[in-house]
């Protein structure tokens, strides 16, 4: 398994699932994150991503790398979606595998902390009123320097 | 000869190509000024808050140097994943 695989098709968080699963047999906790695009009801809308192909997978990478060196890890995945997509479908999957939960936990956190505000994407919605590009919230921006701020490890 | 490439935003008024360098050009800024050059759209997309830029694939500033064969991107503000 890639440690980082963006793709144009849709993917099924469960396959990956149990891949990485079996990639890491010996490690004792494993955690999965999956975002959806989400549905606004009444509202025809899509969801077109695009991205910096070769840049984008290496600056997943060297968050990856970064959470590595943070937590205790036996492994660490990224699949991430680009292209038009439709309300419901899986967008991105974050999964890490370590030893103790807590590890696996916190990575995968981090993680999708840096891919919603600084991970080189950028999104294009087209509803009933046309398109626009979409920034990150404050509350990304937030959640990401929760692990700026943090002492422990 | 540079490749110029441009995400997000950029992508609805400028399009990626390779392009001479003018030989006064040294730094990222000095680009961005020579392309915003009679082109007003540009000039006030590269202004926006939020904008990044990379060279050969890394992030980087304004300052940074641009030579002969240089890949480099115009970036808008990131949406996240």
């Amino acid at each position: 398994m890639e440690i980082v695989s963006i793709t144009l098709e849709p993917f099924d968080p469960a396959k990956l699932t149990r891949e990485f699963r079996a990639a890491f047999p010996e490690a004792g906790a494993v955690t999965n994150f999956t975002g959806f695009v989400r549905g606004e009801a009444g509202q025809v809308s899509a969801l077109e991503l695009s991205h910096y192909p070769g840049m984008t997978e290496a600056e997943i990478e060297r968050v990856i790398a970064q959470a590595q060196s943070r937590w205790d890890l036996k492994g660490c995945h990224v699949t991430h979606r680009v292209g038009k997509m439709a309300a419901g479908e899986a967008i991105v999957f974050v999964t890490a595998a370590s030893a103790h939960r807590r590890d696996a936990f916190e990575a995968v956190d981090f993680v999708m902390d840096y891919l919603k505000s600084e991970a080189p994407f950028w999104k294009k919605e087209t509803g009933q009123d046309g398109s626009h590009w979409i920034e990150p919230r404050a509350a990304d921006k937030a959640d990401l320097n929760r692990w700026t701020s943090e002492t422990r490890k | 000869m540079i490749k110029l490439m441009f995400f997000g935003r950029f992508t609805d008024i400028a399009a990626s190509r390779d392009s001479e360098l003018p030989i006064e050009i040294s730094t990222v800024k000095d680009l961005a000024n020579w392309l915003g050059k009679g082109d007003d759209p540009l000039r006030h997309a590269l202004a926006q808050k939020g904008v990044r830029v990379a060279v050969n694939q890394v992030m980087t500033d304004f300052d940074a140097p641009v030579v002969d064969g240089d890949e480099v991107a115009f970036m808008s503000a990131l949406s996240g994943g």
